[in-house]
């Protein structure tokens, strides 16, 4: 039985050493790649300035107020889209502004991605790429250098005190390089492995889904996880009204694009968020504008799809209510204890149960079962004389003898994917070797 | 019950805009107050501190911890209304009615600052995050022994409803309670040992050898472990006691070696063995004090415990750094950090920089025992909290 006693002397502590160890290492920075990207990224920069001062004029691009005034004045870009919004059961048109809390005109990444999609102005993807190269440039080019040390690596550091237990790196923030764009491939380049040493990357696949398959015991996507279905493509075709066969034929091809919906649901439904931030994640991750009605239609589809789900995220409620706390599998505890205050507000109730659902789900996989798989694989990795270089979320990157890499890529997989208690399940790895960070 | 404040005072630009002066509440004989920005609209309108709502959720916090709202004082860092709740320089002007309340509270030991705005307000601070200032108990100089200790305002939980904030709220007043009690008792001073000669540097090394469990704690001149060179290294092994010598140190301003080169040798020697052997050591967040020992020496520490990181996994929802913890679980101790800061006049931005330039010796390795006296004390009582666990 695992306890907050055992979690803490078998896990939280030796994790503690794990990452105390990749601090210390740290990761040899290629600099005149470094260089490079720096002086790429820069032209890049001024050519899109240039492209976009077509539109506008020359404005300042990083004052928010003047490229409001650019974009929903000269260029006459209406400040708005046309969308629903719930009232009660109904659904009624509702204009979505383009605007803050405080009134003032918003130009964020939501808004620039609604202009491209909706009213499909060339100057949105312009400021978007811009944008995003700035970001890179200041904090993972400019930024970098400063944390280079004087034995050339940089030693990020690693805080273990989240709330689900994954760690997060800091100085700099390694989980802030984007892994979806071109971009953020260019600059994990500069990472590279120490000589005569490989990286492998490990990934398990799916596993939050996974755990809550298995925890909910859902009737359709426990056993489609255990015959090696594409759960992303099943929730497509209950969605869709499209045959599994046709979505799966289609995958890569013509429906893609549908696949990619119902994928973006199904992780927002571990990790918790209304129709409305299902919107932003499809607009922010797949340029994809989907009103909110029809966002809300996908959720209701993914419940059709799984009825598993529901009664669990009822049976979390009903705990976390009685306890005042919600326990992962580990015996991690977080409390809530307003949750039995008597007038408590709904929409207050609901979040606290998607905060405790995901302590159950993720905080038991991606947190405390990676971190015990983590010191696992760190004593047979210390024995063959290699260590970690680095570790995100739940993907491990370790650093192999060259010569090693074919055998410990085996024992890795092994030892990965071996169910421990209290996981009852075989979770499937991805495994990727190479000797840059991008081409992991 | 008394009432401090003048209802004609035209100190500052304030009095144009007021409909009453809100007077500080003062009830003589209470041991507690609190302390918030100043009147809202109810409280403009009748001219009483505290009976809006967010009065309303303080009383609520009082009574959940079992003090009686009405045997506490209330007072305002501004007695009149400020427009959007906002505090200006001129306002400073109204701490004469802060003080002349003191006066009056000649048994006042704690008093809880509600708000980033009215610690700002009594700290003279210009910037702080009511995230990093939370929990953490202080002293200042012009206020003798009286203890201030943060707390979220109440407000704050009208705004925007958090049950986290409002968990971290109601608990302050327990902590704040635990506190009060604690300071009553009397116990037994510090026993702090200074290692300053090698005579006494042979011995506490062999004393240290001996040891089967103790805490551990560097100061270093950085947050940053492959940066920062060693002050003091310091123990502890038995509650209120401990041992502590410095490594590098301030001469004329500049950084030297505090021991000559054999001494260095048998300090790291001696800890390189310690370190490989079976013995127990309990940190506060030991992986940096590991990796600072790794960056300087080659060899680092194999940690049995960490207090920060037992406290975070035993309630997710509170602070975890040294001083916070140490108000919550030993409440007497609550405050002797805040003394220390005071004395070199340090505010959070320096305690991160080059705060170890302006000190003394001699309170370095005060302060430095004093972590690692605390951190023995917390392990014992977390070890203890996560045995019983259910």
């Amino acid at each position: 039985m695992w306890n907050e006693k055992r979690l803490f002397y078998e896990i939280i502590l030796p994790f503690s050493r794990v990452l105390e160890d990749i601090e210390y290492y740290g990761m040899i920075v290629d600099k005149e790649k470094l260089e490079e990207l720096k002086e790429d990224f820069e032209k890049k920069s001024k050519r899109l300035e240039f492209e976009i001062f077509e539109h506008t004029g020359n404005i300042n691009l990083n004052s928010s107020k003047q490229l409001a005034e650019a974009l929903f004045g000269r260029l006459g870009i209406p400040d708005y889209i046309e969308d629903f919004e719930r009232e009660k059961k109904e659904w009624i048109p509702f204009k979505d502004e383009f605007r803050t809390e405080k009134g003032s005109h918003s130009v964020d990444v939501v808004v620039l991605k609604k202009i491209k999609e909706i009213h499909q102005h060339p100057v949105a993807e312009l400021i978007l790429q811009y944008r995003s190269l700035q970001t890179l440039l200041s904090k993972f080019v400019y930024g970098l250098e400063k944390y280079i040390h004087n034995d050339g690596r940089i030693h990020s550091s690693f805080f273990q005190l989240t709330k689900g237990g994954r760690p997060e790196s800091s100085k700099p923030n390694l989980l802030q390089i984007p892994s979806r764009d071109k971009l953020g491939r260019k600059i994990k380049e500069i990472f590279i492995s120490d000589e005569g040493y490989t990286i492998i990357h490990m990934d398990y696949s799916a596993m939050e889904l996974r755990f809550l398959a298995w925890l909910a015991k859902d009737p359709v996507m426990l056993p489609a996880f255990e015959n090696g279905k594409d759960v992303h493509s099943i929730t497509t075709s209950t969605v869709f009204g499209i045959p599994y066969e046709e979505v799966m034929a289609g995958k890569d091809g013509v429906h893609k694009t549908k696949r990619f919906c119902a994928k973006t649901t199904n992780f927002l439904i571990i990790f918790g968020g209304s129709y409305a931030t299902l919107q932003e994640q499809l607009l922010k991750y797949g340029d994809l504008y989907i009103n909110r009605k029809e966002c809300s239609r996908f959720i209701e589809g993914f419940y059709d799809t799984y009825p598993g789900v529901a009664p669990f995220q009822k049976k979390v409620e009903y705990l976390v209510k009685t306890h005042g706390y919600m326990k992962n599998l580990f015996g991690r505890r977080r409390y809530f204890d307003s949750v039995k205050n008597d007038n408590l507000d709904n929409s207050v109730l609901s979040s606290i149960v998607r905060k405790a659902s995901s302590h159950l789900i993720q905080g038991s996989s991606s947190g405390d079962y990676s971190a015990l798989k983590a010191v696992e694989l760190d004593k047979v990795l210390k024995s063959f004389g290699g260590r970690f270089f680095n570790i995100l979320y739940d993907g491990f990157y370790v650093l192999v003898k060259d010569k090693d890499v074919n055998e410990f890529k085996t024992i890795m997989g092994d030892i990965l994917s071996k169910p421990e208690d209290p996981v009852k399940i075989i979770l499937p790895v991805d495994i990727k070797t190479g000797k840059k960070w991008s081409e992991v | 019950m008394l009432r401090i404040g003048d209802e004609n005072c035209t100190l500052c630009s304030l009095c144009e805009t007021r409909i009453n002066v809100v007077k500080n509440v003062i009830v003589p004989e209470t041991e507690i107050a609190v302390l918030g920005l100043g009147p809202g609209e109810n409280e403009d309108f009748e001219g009483t501190p505290f009976v809006g709502r967010a009065g309303q959720k303080l009383k609520e916090a009082l009574y959940k911890n079992g003090i009686n709202p009405s045997d506490i004082s209330y007072l305002n860092s501004v007695l009149c209304r400020p427009p959007n709740n906002k505090l200006k320089k001129d306002y400073i002007i109204c701490l004469k009615y802060f003080e002349e309340s003191l006066k009056e509270m000649p048994n006042i030991k704690i008093i809880m600052v509600l708000g980033v705005d009215a610690y700002k307000f009594i700290t003279g601070k210009t910037k702080a995050a009511m995230s990093s200032i939370y929990s953490i108990p202080f002293k200042l100089e012009k206020y003798g022994d009286i203890l201030f200790y943060p707390n979220y305002h109440p407000a704050a939980l009208l705004y925007k409803p958090d049950h986290i904030i409002e968990e971290k709220f109601v608990g302050g007043f327990r902590i704040m309670k635990e506190m009060l009690e604690a300071s009553k008792t009397i116990t037994k001073k510090n026993n702090y040992k200074h290692i300053l000669n090698p005579e006494h540097l042979d011995i506490a090394l062999n004393v240290l050898k001996r040891q089967e469990f103790f805490s551990f704690d560097l100061e270093t001149t950085s947050l940053v472990p492959h940066q920062a060179k060693i002050l003091s290294f310091n123990f502890s092994w038995e509650e209120k006691t401990g041992i502590a010598f410095p490594y590098y140190y301030i001469n004329n301003g500049n950084l030297e070696y505090f021991w000559e080169e054999e001494q260095r040798n048998k300090i790291i020697e001696t800890l390189k063995e310690i370190f490989s052997s079976d013995v127990k050591v309990t940190t506060q967040n030991g992986k940096y004090d590991s990796l600072v020992l790794k960056h300087n020496f080659g060899f680092g520490i194999k940690i049995a415990f960490d207090t920060m990181l037992a406290s975070f996994l035993l309630d997710s929802n509170q602070n975890f750094n040294l001083d916070s913890i140490t108000a919550r679980e030993i409440p007497e101790e609550a405050g002797v950090k805040s003394e220390f800061w005071n004395s070199i006049n340090a505010d959070e931005e320096q305690r991160k920089e080059d705060w170890y330039l302006k000190i003394s010796l001699e309170d370095l390795l005060d302060y430095g025992i004093h972590d690692a006296d605390v951190t023995y004390r917390l392990t014992k009582i977390l070890a203890r909290r996560l045995n019983n666990v259910e």
